[in-house]
């Protein structure tokens, strides 16, 4: 064990217990799992994605390129996790991953010898031939040798969840700039927010051993922590990471809460003003070997010793560019007893590092170029530090390569998101502060709830003039990638010289790590390579997420039942005690067929349709859209809406009713009942009923405000059963009707308002099944009531409740169209046949359009019947019509297709509707119907869309 | 029969989780009340609500009024939407910031805290909410969408930890002293 007995901030009272490719290992609470596997000596933890190199940890943050794994635990596994972003937990198993048969002994190792062959563009000018190898051979090969861990095929068993927080201040990163931002807007009254990715506040602080207002960092941190709990504007989200900025100030973030009820949780925060104060990150120095478990950030090195009391190695070479945190580091080094073995001057040149799998020894040259070989296990370096300005840029925001600072530096911001402190080149504590409390001040006063103060902002901290130049080609600048300096250079040379292009070539910057050490890198060996300045080389896109977001937390609870909103009709519970089959039709969970004992669905529908066109059957019609017309207007107002004539309707009257869109295209078809002089009541199709209405709204607010006309959907508040069948008028007899029901006072096509019993109802005479049909509506509480009455009631009659697919038989029968397949959007009045319900006397919506010359044209496509000519064989749903056969390469020439096929039980004859070019003028022909789907072709007769009772005599029965 | 409709939902005790919501269908018989805005204004600001003895007024809508109980005299054009509407009463210390989660609208903003109701979207669901107290919120959902409204808060309620509200702002009360400047 590399632990310290004192010191670091970790709870040595409990001890956690883990695993890592099966060694039992300990921690303890506060521990990330990178510092216990560290503590347990552990530096190889993986293997590189190409060239499958020894990897360790380099960083102790979310930058790190290398070392990833996969967790397991009560919920499943997670592959590509960093062991530096992964809080230890009791009971974690760890495993290595891209190493056959395990981490020390993988057989992937060879590549590495091959690495100057497999270079950049490798994959691209190799696997080139056969084509058919590409998906079969190629592919499946080098997925299995490159790439990360594997997905865990088990169904997810946590729980996720996505909320939402509006504030005024939003604080991202809580270092020494973040918490004093947080500390200013909190206490002036702003509600604040403050999110922090480790799960601890003080970000770099906790590694450092400055002194802040006469205590320690550390003390300080713990203080404004303090400070800011008891403030009830403020939230502190810890293990919490933004990692997106979105339009109108919206930062996403994603939060790992401690207690495991949710495993993670996706916050949309709205925030007035954001202050980014995210920090930076620490870059590499480019030279062979630079990748060896041993080799870690400085940064990591400090923070490791500091904050988690891990010793990380016997012997260390320190190679720092900054003199201050060389310094440090080494201080560092001497708390932990650490033997420093060299300390370089950035005047050196790093050549190579030596060892199988950990540091050995570090060959380097002096500015003489004398050759030095020291053996060490541990080398700390640092070439400067890069902006994480990530959630700046992802608003579309460039940031500059900055000469002083030597890196990307974001450009002065105007708000609504502030950069600042490291996230903005700020590296010293007192400038950091200072920046945090300028900013915060600003945006106080910005959102006028302080004065403006103008306080001095602090600047960005200049690198240092001399820094590690880069060595040897083979040294890596993506490590996540393998991408070495050679690879650059190569792609320079082969032309792919412009970033984004130099980006996909080699692909340095992409993986999880998103480029978080090697971009900066990467720009600079660019520019060398071509050229070019390291300002005019500019940088690729910024896209959220920052770092990586798990799926199961973008869903959220939105899974399986929860996924979308599910509308169930009052007869819901009713139905579902008789054993109804359900389906979703658009949002509704809609009845489909009620099978009997062990009845198949086609037997179970067969049976329904006989009973409805031999004696009584029930449906429900409840999802139908109906919207309450009231208003001295209302009449002008429909007229309008639709496009044939019912300015005549008496009162109590009932008409079918066809709207048209703008363009003269038939939109919805329904009914329109007037219930008084100035009262109608509308439906409109199910799938079209929120359409509808906010069609018919948008008309009467903006086009017509002038119509003193109210709308008001009422869908919901009545429960909708239809009675159909030769006996439905016996059967609304036998319900206690408190109005004339006879034949003569309640005709087809009529409403009437009473009770049937004590329910309150209105019925309406109207019919989609071609049957004698009422239409019993009651409020929606009195469903049941009302449906037991009718079973009861209608069993003299042997009455059976049908569902969806009897509904589209008993229709495709009787010829009547629906939504979304002969109602598609491309159809008029006369396409459909229904043009003689288009009125020439009035003005309403679509009548100018229907008037061009093409909607009026011979020759379009028109609604027909059809049945198959020898009277049995099954008509192929969705076949195409053609005159001729399919020629030996199975092609024919299309005149037209069918939109419903079914086998009618009433005709006991294979039915269907299509549409047909110039079909009215063809009734009688003989045609194909081919589908080359089911491999089937038909002869079929075009006949009239009606193919049962086409006098209506049923209706007005 | 008239006066006992079936509820639409199952919602008759406490949510699951930690959170000890308790969540209760209760009949509200509610006209819509059609007019004028400014006739509207003497009854009700809009987005707002009222309680005049024991008539209850919600405006969620310029030109249109909720009401229950004794209607005003008026000449309005009224439909009944008792049924069509179905009324939750959420319960509970956190019930308003439980909800709070999950509405596109900031319930804790000071112009909602005025009012003290909203018509909003909870995640993909549409409902109107308002509330007395924060701890007794009463929810208005299309009646088609309640049952499955009320699994949906089910879903959420069982992904919270008994100690969200250590790491959360709470809902500031509506007297409370305002701190900002």
């Amino acid at each position: 064990m590399s632990r310290f007995s004192i010191g670091g901030l970790i709870d040595r009272d409990k001890t956690l217990t883990f695993t890592f490719d099966g060694v039992t290992m300990q921690g303890h609470p506060g521990d990330m799992l990178a510092s216990a596997l560290l503590a347990n000596d552990r530096h190889f933890v993986a293997r590189s994605l190409k060239y499958h190199r020894p990897r360790g940890i380099m960083s102790a943050g979310l930058e790190e390129p290398s070392a990833l794994v996969t967790v397991t635990d009560a919920f499943g596994s997670m592959p590509n996790l960093k062991v530096t972003e992964v809080p230890l937990r009791d009971g974690m198993q760890v495993s290595s991953q891209n190493a056959h048969p395990s981490l020390e002994r993988d057989r992937a190792a060879v590549f590495g010898l091959g690495s100057k062959m497999l270079s950049a563009g490798f994959y691209y000018k190799t696997f080139k031939w056969p084509k058919t190898g590409w998906a079969k051979t190629y592919a499946p090969l080098i997925r299995r040798a490159a790439g990360h861990g594997g997905i865990d095929p088990e169904p997810d068993r946590a729980l996720y969840d996505k909320r939402r927080m509006a504030c005024d201040v939003l604080v991202v990163g809580s270092g020494a700039a973040g918490l004093s931002a947080a500390l200013i807007a909190a206490q002036s009254g702003a509600t604040t927010v403050l999110l922090e990715q480790d799960h601890a506040l003080g970000g770099a602080l906790l590694g450092s051993m400055e002194q802040i207002e006469g205590m320690s960092a550390v003390d300080w941190v713990q203080d404004a922590r303090a400070a800011l709990s008891q403030l009830s504007n403020v939230t502190l989200k810890t293990r919490t990471l933004a990692f997106g900025q979105y339009d109108h100030c919206l930062i996403q973030a994603v939060e790992a809460p401690d207690e495991m009820t949710t495993k993670a949780i996706l916050w949309k925060i709205r925030a007035r003003r954001i202050i980014l104060a995210s920090g930076a990150i620490e870059r590499p120095v480019v030279f062979a070997g630079n990748d060896r478990p041993g080799v870690m950030l400085a940064s990591a090195v400090r923070l490791y010793i500091r904050r988690f009391s891990v010793g990380l190695g016997k012997c260390a070479v320190v190679a720092v560019s900054d003199v201050e945190e060389r310094n440090d580091t080494v201080a560092a080094l001497n708390e932990a007893g650490t033997k420093v073995v060299a300390v370089l001057d950035s005047d050196v040149q790093l050549v190579k590092t030596k060892g199988r799998h950990h540091l050995k020894m570090v060959i380097w040259r002096d500015s003489k170029g004398r050759r030095h070989r020291t053996p060490c296990d541990l080398l700390a370096m640092s070439n400067g530090w890069s902006p994480t300005a990530h959630l700046f840029a992802h608003m579309g925001h460039s940031l500059r390569f900055d000469v002083r600072t030597h890196s990307l530096l974001p450009s002065d911001s105007d708000g609504p998101l502030y950069p600042v402190g490291g996230a903005r080149g700020v590296r010293d504590l007192v400038g950091c502060l200072q920046d945090g409390k300028a900013v915060a001040h600003h945006v106080m006063a910005e959102l006028e709830m302080h004065k403006h103060l103008n306080l001095p902002r602090a600047m960005p901290t200049p690198a240092p003039t001399k820094r590690f130049q880069s060595a040897t080609q083979t040294g890596f600048v993506d490590l996540q990638n393998d991408v070495t300096r050679a690879d650059i250079a190569q792609a320079q040379a082969e032309g792919y010289d412009d970033v984004e292009l130099t980006k996909r070539y080699t692909t340095l910057g992409m993986g999880t790590d998103q480029g978080k050490t090697s971009w900066t890198n990467g720009i600079l060996e660019i520019a060398a390579f071509g050229n070019q300045t390291a300002g005019n080389v500019g940088h690729t896109t910024y896209r959220p997420p920052y770092s990586p977001v798990s799926i199961g937390a973008l869903v959220g609870a939105e899974v399986d039942t929860e996924m979308i909103p599910i509308h169930r009709t009052p007869f819901h519970t009713d139905f579902a005690r008789l054993g109804c089959v359900f389906q979703t039709s658009g949002h509704w969970l809609y009845s489909r067929y009620f099978p009997q004992a062990d009845e198949t669905m086609t037997e179970a529908v067969t049976r329904e349709c006989k009973a409805v066109r031999q004696s009584l059957g029930c449906v429900d019609m409840s999802t139908l859209g109906k919207i309450d017309v009231q208003g001295p207007d209302a009449l002008t107002f429909l007229s309008r809406m639709y496009c044939n004539a019912f300015a005549k309707l008496p009162i109590g009257r009932v008409r079918y009713a066809l709207m048209l869109r703008e363009d003269g295209y038939v939109f919805d078809d329904g009914t329109i009942a007037r219930l008084a002089k100035d009262h109608f009541l509308i439906t409109a199709t199910t799938a079209n009923a929120a359409s509808v209405w906010r069609y018919m709204q948008k008309c009467a607010q903006i086009d017509w405000p002038d119509l003193d006309v109210t709308l008001t959907s009422v869908r919901d508040h009545w429960a909708s059963l239809a009675i159909a069948g030769p006996n439905a008028r016996d059967l609304l007899a036998a319900l206690d009707p408190d109005f004339d029901i006879g034949r003569d006072a309640f005709p087809f096509a009529a409403v009437r308002q009473g009770h049937l019993g004590a329910l309150p109802v209105r019925v309406f005479s109207v019919s989609f099944s071609g049957e004698l049909s009422f239409e019993i509506n009651t409020p929606a509480g009195f469903a049941t009531a009302l449906f037991d009455r009718v079973l009861d009631a209608g069993a003299k009659w042997n009455i059976v409740p049908y569902g969806l697919e009897t509904l589209d038989i008993l229709r495709i029968e009787k010829g009547h169209i629906s939504v979304g397949t002969e109602i598609d959007g491309r159809r008029t009045p006369h396409d459909l046949g229904l043009d003689q319900l288009v009125s020439s006397q009035k003005h309403y919506v679509g009548r100018a359009m229907l008037e061009r010359p093409n909607l009026k044209a011979q020759g379009r496509a028109h609604f027909v019947g059809l049945r198959s000519e020898d009277g049995h064989s099954p008509i192929p749903p969705a076949a195409h019509l053609c005159e001729a056969g399919m020629d030996s390469q199975g092609m024919a020439q299309t005149c037209g297709y069918l939109t419903a096929a079914v086998h009618s039980p009433t005709l006991d004859q294979p039915i269907a509707l299509g549409f047909l070019d110039n079909g009215h003028a063809r009734m009688g022909e003989t045609l194909w119907a081919h589908s080359p789907v089911a491999g089937k072709s038909v002869r079929v007769r075009v006949g009239p869309v009606c193919a049962y009772d086409p006098r209506g005599d049923r209706l007005h029965a | 029969m008239h006066d006992h409709p079936a509820a639409a939902t199952n919602a008759n005790g406490f949510l699951p989780g930690p959170l000890g919501l308790r969540l209760d269908e209760a009949f509200l018989p509610l006209m819509a009340l059609n007019g004028s805005p400014r006739n509207l204004d003497t009854l009700v600001a809009f987005g707002h609500y009222t309680e005049i003895k024991t008539s209850l007024c919600l405006r969620f809508s310029p030109d249109t009024v909720l009401i229950s109980g004794d209607i005003p005299v008026g000449n309005w054009r009224m439909i009944d939407l008792s049924h069509g509407l179905t009324h939750l009463r959420l319960r509970g210390i956190e019930a308003l910031h439980f909800l709070g989660h999950y509405t596109s609208a900031n319930l804790h903003s000071a112009q909602l805290r005025d009012a003290r109701a909203v018509r909003c979207r909870l995640n993909h669901y549409e409902c109107a909410i308002w509330w007395a107290t924060t701890r007794d919120v009463h929810i208005l959902i299309e009646r088609s969408l309640a049952q499955s409204f009320c699994d949906h808060l089910g879903a959420l309620a069982q992904r919270h930890s008994g100690v969200d509200h250590l790491h959360s702002q709470r809902p500031v009360i509506p007297e409370a002293p305002d701190r900002r400047g």
